[in-house]
């Protein structure tokens, strides 16, 4: 019963787009130091429009069509992952170029980047921290 | 989040953008100089940067690997290496280091050329640090979840 109460599919969400966060600031601490480096391609995280993608198909609100499956082997069409298999992934921007380098990293987008990932996290901890208190 | 290995990620670039710093200090101090130890003008020097760790991955957008698989590591100085561009040739024969026809070989630094490149240096270096706080903020509110 006790971990019924701690891992509902909120508190999971949760823990998923707080270890996502966590990701996404190691992407853009490499990101940021390899501001100089030539040739190098900045990389990002993806997790955000999986996971709404997943959350509106929990719901059924997504208005995508999807393929009945009759039998296990038919191939699933138009069906978003359940809310456990969103992960994040890791993705290199390897088609832009920003200097005659080669080198994609603008300083600014990265440094508003890390400033809105850091709010989220925070605001994603006080979260978790307000369902643990109020288990209390 | 890895909490040591994030900071150590920006902890490599601040080494390697002092490391640029010491450089360009190096090629400003000596732009003038017209005699050195191994004989003949300073020659410029340029610090050569490459990402550390795993960084061929080519990957369509929309695959990605998982987040496990994550390996940049930050920025390492691959190489200190000198500029081969030719050095200044300016006449001035009452120079103690001219050559038979009166030229003197000055050093191939460029002030202007250096001053943007410490600029820059100092930029990515700050950056760098704001990375840091912002991995100490994000770790002591990650901290908080378990206070009472």
């Amino acid at each position: 019963m006790v971990d019924k109460l701690l891992s509902t599919p909120a508190q999971r969400v949760l823990e998923k787009a707080l270890g996502a966060s966590g990701l996404a600031h190691e992407v853009i601490a490499h990101n940021l130091a390899n501001v100089e480096t030539p040739g190098f391609k900045r990389s990002e995280v993806l997790f955000q429009d999986r996971l709404a993608s997943a959350l509106a198909a929990l719901e059924g609100s997504d208005g995508s069509l999807k393929g009945a499956r009759t039998n296990a082997r038919h191939l699933p069409i138009g069906e978003a992952p359940s809310l456990d298999a969103v992960e994040p992934v890791v993705v290199v921007r390897a088609e832009t170029s920003l200097r005659p380098d080669g080198n994609n990293v603008d300083l600014d987008s990265e440094m508003v980047k890390l400033s809105e990932n850091q709010m989220l996290y925070e605001t994603l901890a006080q979260l978790v921290r307000m369902k643990l208190t109020s288990l209390r | 989040m890895h909490l040591f290995r994030t900071m150590a990620i920006s902890g490599s670039a601040l080494t390697a953008e002092r490391l640029r710093l010491d450089i360009i200090a190096n090629n400003l101090a000596n732009a003038n100089t017209t005699r050195t130890a191994a004989g003949g003008p300073f020659r410029r020097q340029v610090t050569v940067f490459a990402p550390r760790g795993d960084e061929t991955q080519f990957l369509y957008p929309g695959m990605g690997t998982p987040a496990g698989a994550f390996r940049g590591r930050g920025v390492r100085v691959a190489a200190v290496s000198e500029d081969p561009s030719p050095f200044k040739r300016v006449y001035d024969p009452g120079h103690p280091d001219a050559d038979a026809s009166g030229y003197v070989s000055l050093p191939n630094v460029n002030v202007v050329t250096e001053m943007v490149d410490m600029l820059a240096a100092q930029r990515a270096y700050e950056a760098n640090v704001s990375a840091i706080v912002a991995a100490r903020t994000m770790a002591e509110r990650a901290l908080d979840i378990g206070r009472a």
